[in-house]
């Protein structure tokens, strides 16, 4: 009998995998240098595919309209702390006048750690219960 | 707040169903019923419904809101 796959499962797929790719490769690509560094993208575009391919196909639990809901308060709540964030870097930055060159790496990592932490907000409203 | 009590778990065991056959049967996850019966979701009009269905009962016998 084929087993379905849950819903936390395929949620918790879908974004650390990729998560863990993108962070991978990062590291890989600021140690090595050459053509290694020109295929790592590649290699991430690669494996998210893989896996967008491979959590649609496989037999899932539907989701629900408690799921949808958790999606949403989760979204918000992330949102509401990333702007937050930003803004208090903001505050800080006129307060002493400080400027930081921000490398595209770096804003990749914030992004990363954005979508995890969205994900964590879900499986904590989706445990909790509402 | 009002606070809401259901009443699934008591006409689940008088079934004898699993939350599982449940949650197939009205389309959600197990985890939502689960939710339910504890009182921790409030869920949609179409969800109590379907659930008042499937008991053959009125919505109003599942769910109740007490202050």
């Amino acid at each position: 009998m084929k087993t379905k796959l849950s819903l936390r499962k395929k949620i918790i797929m879908q974004t650390i995998v990729p998560d863990i790719v993108i962070i991978i490769c990062g590291v890989l690509a600021n140690l090595q240098t050459g053509m290694l560094n020109n295929i790592m993208g590649l290699f991430a575009i690669v494996l998210f595919i893989f896996m967008f391919i491979y959590t649609n196909r496989k037999k899932s639990e539907p989701t629900d309209e408690m799921a949808k809901q958790n999606q949403l308060k989760a979204g918000n709540l992330s949102y509401t702390i990333t702007l937050v964030t930003v803004g208090l870097v903001m505050l800080y930055a006129l307060k002493f006048k400080t400027s930081v060159i921000i490398s595209m790496p770096v804003l990749v990592y914030a992004f990363v750690c954005m979508h995890i932490l969205n994900l964590a907000i879900f499986l904590f409203y989706d445990i909790r219960g509402n | 707040m009002p606070k809401m009590i259901t009443r699934i778990k008591e006409y689940r065991a008088k079934n004898n169903m699993k939350q599982e056959e449940l949650a197939q049967l009205i389309g959600v996850r197990r985890e939502t019923i689960g939710h339910l019966e504890n009182g921790k979701y409030n869920p949609s009009l179409k969800i109590a419904m379907d659930i008042a269905k499937v008991f053959m009962v009125s919505v109003e016998e599942l769910f109740q809101f007490i202050d």
